[in-house]
């Protein structure tokens, strides 16, 4: 059963050392006694996966109250970590009989673990030094020879394994299991032999494997590139979100004289629980690239010279007023909320032009009256919790352990944990496969043609009252008349069967979430093919339902905050039209300009602009499209072919070699911001470092812009720009830094 | 006034202990060509010791920095190789400083560290004139090797 939103547990009351405790019916004991600070030492339990009661650490002692007020005291100690409240349950964690247990238990596990503390990386955040420290025996009665076991042993190419150190508490077996689901993990030999390892002893090549080192409760997995670079004392910790993908992972930034020496999961229930992806985890570093930019400068010839950054704003604006509106601006997904608000600002109101975009897909319509206006949702629905909540997951092009692992590990867990059927549809092999119960392998290209078949078969499978909601089944029916399943055969290779079960099971489903990704993006066809997806989704009914609903999966870290911020042609911020009269004069008044009319070109037109001479001057912000467009020689031409290229980055990027100037930015740790993810969860990252030579946050950069070219009062810092954003974007009003917090909020 | 009573006395006397002390040992030394000795457990400069086979008790376990009350030691740990080895098991100290002008010299680094690496001894002659010569580098603090038998019997 998926597991339903917004509902009211069961509350029961229980007793833990004397103090009275109303805690939903059925959760586990040890997380009943978080709630009042008690300390129950733990190894095996992990709040996000099951329970196993392996390594007998949170023994507590329970009694029931019988229904004459005496209390039954069970004879011996309990796991807390199984055990279940329930009515009248009676618990003491502080009892001589428990002093003892917790020390028998401790000395236990410490009999064949090495105590190289010292040169553990572990050492100083280690569950089993301070469990020893608070609970353990002070010495050790064990004498003879510890057993002796490979050290740092390469498990991948991030995980060393020190199999000495292990306790057996199978904790990264389980997250294997359970969580990143493959398994890769299990106990080998039994006993005091018994060790974790891969089978075969092969190389441990989950995407999430970095986990494992998270979650050792001693220091077995220890992370291979943070392997001893630092020690807990040595480290500055700084909150942050992830910037590699646009699932907005909650993590810890951990740095050391200002270099980042490792990245933490941090906790988020709502986004990515504790979990975090390898590539988030390890490929994060591009902070310290040899190749940083650090200071603006100015071409000359073939050379580059450095120039200072009052020179660089006079040699830009003189540009643009040479170029007489001939501007256009691509920004890239890795700018923050601000950065992206005061880009679009600086464009319009002090460059006069909407030549905006920061699209690098062939996908360049207009989302909004292509999805918005007709499901009455934005164009992603959803949130992770409705991925729980729906009762079928539909991935339709998109390879979703590459493009977005934490929805990928978040279905995944829904499948596992609560029965959420999963259904892919890839031209490639795909990891959803995995636990789908169809998946529709059809041949590149094949993605309309395909929506059409299942198009006509629900039209057969769907129940009459379904249709008749729809009202346009008549005109649907005639449209795909001829996307009978044995054409679809032909047209995509996905076998008739195949396709009819499929479609039977959307029919029968009570709601379906739609996760597209790349493959509709830039589809020849993108338009027709995201026509179709909205038309499957009213088909259904589920853009009525709340945990049901079409999600046009953005590619990039920032896309969703680029959308919302009105980086496009069309749009101002909060989608609102440029065409439209009282939009524009709202703007114009808070921002004291005035602003272009005519709608802009999309970055395709942009690019033909510049190889045409209409566009003279173009800005990358955060851009690179000579890697990252969908058609790198088009950009690439475009770049080589405009007067004056500007581009603002943190790395010397392809895009950066056709420069005329280079003004150096900050990446997200050297700045301060906010991102917003896919499901528009407005969150918040923090500056770890300082800014690298004379680089300056993107935002800041443009605000410098702003006064320079209309010598108005720019916002002083991020704080600032949120606060014009809550006050002039509807979808932002509750995103002052003060409401966002820790973790976040979801735009309205 | 008694001439006896009031001056020749006490001067006698004092003269007597000053004779007295003239004729003990002297605890003034001619610094600085010579030294004064100092106790056995006195706190001054920091040595890195190694052990009886030449390899460096140092682990680089950053243990003394995390003592240290006024952070002045910095360790930069990388690992040992079976090729290149400096000390035993996994880790060595790459980097070993202490910034002597913040020093205290109040030993916990020597209480702390688990291999008995860091001493504190009794080189107390620390006047320099820059700044950066007050950062002892693992060079500067490291025992020299011990000179092996075999290896003086072929120097001779």
């Amino acid at each position: 059963m998926p597991k339903p939103k917004n509902v009211e547990p069961n509350l029961v009351t229980i007793e833990i050392n004397g103090i009275p405790l109303q805690v939903p019916e059925g959760e586990l004991l040890v997380e009943a006694a978080k709630r009042l600070d008690i300390d129950i030492p733990i190894f095996c339990y992990h709040k996000y996966m099951k329970p196993v009661g392996m390594c007998r650490m949170c023994l507590v002692e329970v009694g029931t109250k019988m229904p004459d007020g005496t209390v039954r005291k069970m004879p011996k100690p309990q796991a807390s970590c199984t055990l279940p409240c329930t009515e009248g349950l009676v618990v003491w964690t502080e009892t001589e009989q428990l002093v003892k247990d917790r020390r028998a238990v401790l000395e236990f596990l410490l009999i064949n673990h090495p105590l190289d503390c010292p040169i553990c990386d572990r050492g100083g955040e280690c569950p089993l030094q301070n469990n020893t420290q608070f609970y353990g025996p002070s010495t050790s009665r064990y004498i003879e020879i510890k057993r002796h076991l490979p050290k740092a042993f390469p498990l991948s190419k991030y995980v060393a394994l020190d199999l000495e150190r292990c306790i057996q508490c199978g904790r990264c077996v389980r997250f294997t299991e359970e969580v990143s689901g493959d398994a890769q993990l299990a106990f080998l030999f039994r006993g005091a032999q018994m060790q974790p390892h891969t089978f075969q002893l092969t190389e441990f090549t989950s995407r999430f494997s970095g986990n494992v080192i998270e979650i050792c409760p001693v220091g077995a997995l220890t992370s291979r590139t943070y392997r001893f670079r630092a020690r807990p004392w040595d480290i500055v910790t700084q909150k942050t979100i992830c910037s590699m993908c646009p699932n907005g992972c909650n993590l810890y930034l951990d740095s050391r004289s200002g270099k980042m020496v490792r990245i933490n999961a941090r906790e988020n229930p709502a986004v990515n629980e504790t979990w975090t992806c390898d590539k988030g985890k390890f490929e994060q570093s591009y902070m310290h690239a040899p190749n940083r930019l650090t200071q603006p400068m100015v071409r000359r010839g073939k050379e580059w010279e450095p120039i200072r950054w009052s020179d660089a704003y006079e040699l830009l604006l003189s540009k643009v007023s040479e170029a007489q509106g001939a501007v256009a601006g691509i920004a890239g997904h890795r700018l923050s909320n601000e950065a992206l608000y005061m880009f679009q600002k600086l464009l319009r109101g002090a460059f006069q032009t909407n030549h905006i975009d920061h699209r690098l897909t062939r996908y360049q319509g207009d989302l909004q009256a292509q999805v918005s206006a007709k499901l009455g949702k934005p164009a992603t629905a959803n949130e992770y919790r409705d991925l729980e909540a729906t009762s079928l997951v539909f991935v339709f092009g998109s390879d979703l352990v590459e493009e977005q692992p934490m929805v990928f590990l978040r279905t995944r867990k829904a499948h596992r944990q609560y029965g959420v059927n999963a259904m892919v549809a890839s031209p490639v092999p795909n990891a959803v496969e995995e636990f789908a119960t169809h998946s529709l392998r059809y041949q590149p290209g094949g993605e309309l043609a395909l929506i059409r078949g299942l198009l006509n078969c629900l039209l057969d499978f769907l129940p009459a009252e379904r249709l008749a909601e729809y009202r346009e089944a008549e005109w649907l029916r005639a449209l795909v008349a001829d996307a009978t399943p044995t054409a679809t055969q032909d047209a995509t290779g996905v076998s008739a069967d195949t396709l009819l079960a499929a479609a039977r099971q959307i029919a029968e489903s009570p709601s379906m979430l739609i996760l597209a990704g790349e493959k509709v993006w830039n589809h020849p066809n993108a338009s027709e093919v995201v026509e179709a997806l909205v038309t499957l989704t009213q088909l259904t009914g589920n853009h009525l339902r709340e945990e049901g609903g079409l999600n046009l999966m953005p590619l990039g870290t920032n896309e969703q905050g680029a959308r919302d911020m009105g980086v496009l042609p069309s749009h101002l911020p909060g989608y609102r039209s440029v065409a439209d009269e009282d939009t524009r004069t709202a703007f114009e008044s808070a921002w004291g300009v005035s602003l272009p009319t005519t709608e802009g070109l999309s970055t395709d037109g942009i690019y033909q602009a510049c190889l045409s001479g209409e566009v003279r001057l173009l800005y990358l912000a955060g851009a690179n499209p000579v890697v990252d467009h969908y058609d790198p020689t088009l950009a690439e031409r475009a770049l080589r072919a405009t007067d004056f290229v500007v581009v603002q980055d943190v790395l010397m990027t392809e895009s950066a070699q056709y420069a005329d100037l280079l003004l150096p930015a900050c990446p997200f740790t050297e700045s301060e911001g906010t991102y917003t993810n896919w499901e528009r969860r407005v969150q918040r990252f923090w500056r770890a470092h300082e800014p690298l030579g004379e680089s300056k946050p993107d935002w800041v950069i443009f605000a410098d812009l702003w006064l320079k070219a209309l010598g108005k009062v720019p916002p002083f810092n991020a704080r600032e720009v949120m606060q014009e954003i809550t006050r002039l974007v509807p979808p932002y009003a509750n995103c002052t830094y003060d409401q966002l917090g820790d973790q976040g909020a979801r735009a309205l | 006034m008694n001439i006896i009573r009031d001056v020749l006395k006490p001067i006698s006397k004092g003269m007597k202990i000053t004779m007295r002390h003239f004729m003990e040992p002297k605890d003034t030394v001619s610094y600085p060509e010579a030294h004064k000795e100092q106790f056995p457990r006195t706190r001054w400069r920091h040595v890195l010791l190694r052990y009886e086979n030449g390899l460096e008790r140092c682990i680089g376990c950053s243990l003394c920095a995390g003592a240290c009350p006024v952070r002045c030691i910095l360790v930069v740990a990388a690992d040992n190789t079976d090729e290149v080895r400096y000390s035993p098991g996994e880790r060595y100290a790459e980097r070993y400083e202490i910034n002597l002008l913040r020093c205290i010299y109040c030993g916990y680094c020597q209480d702390a560290c688990p291999t008995g690496a860091i001493v504190l001894r009794e080189d107390y002659e620390l006047a320099d004139y820059t700044r950066d010569s007050f950062i002892a580098t693992k060079e500067m603090l490291l025992e020299p090797l011990p000179v092996r038998d075999e290896v003086a019997q072929t120097a001779k």
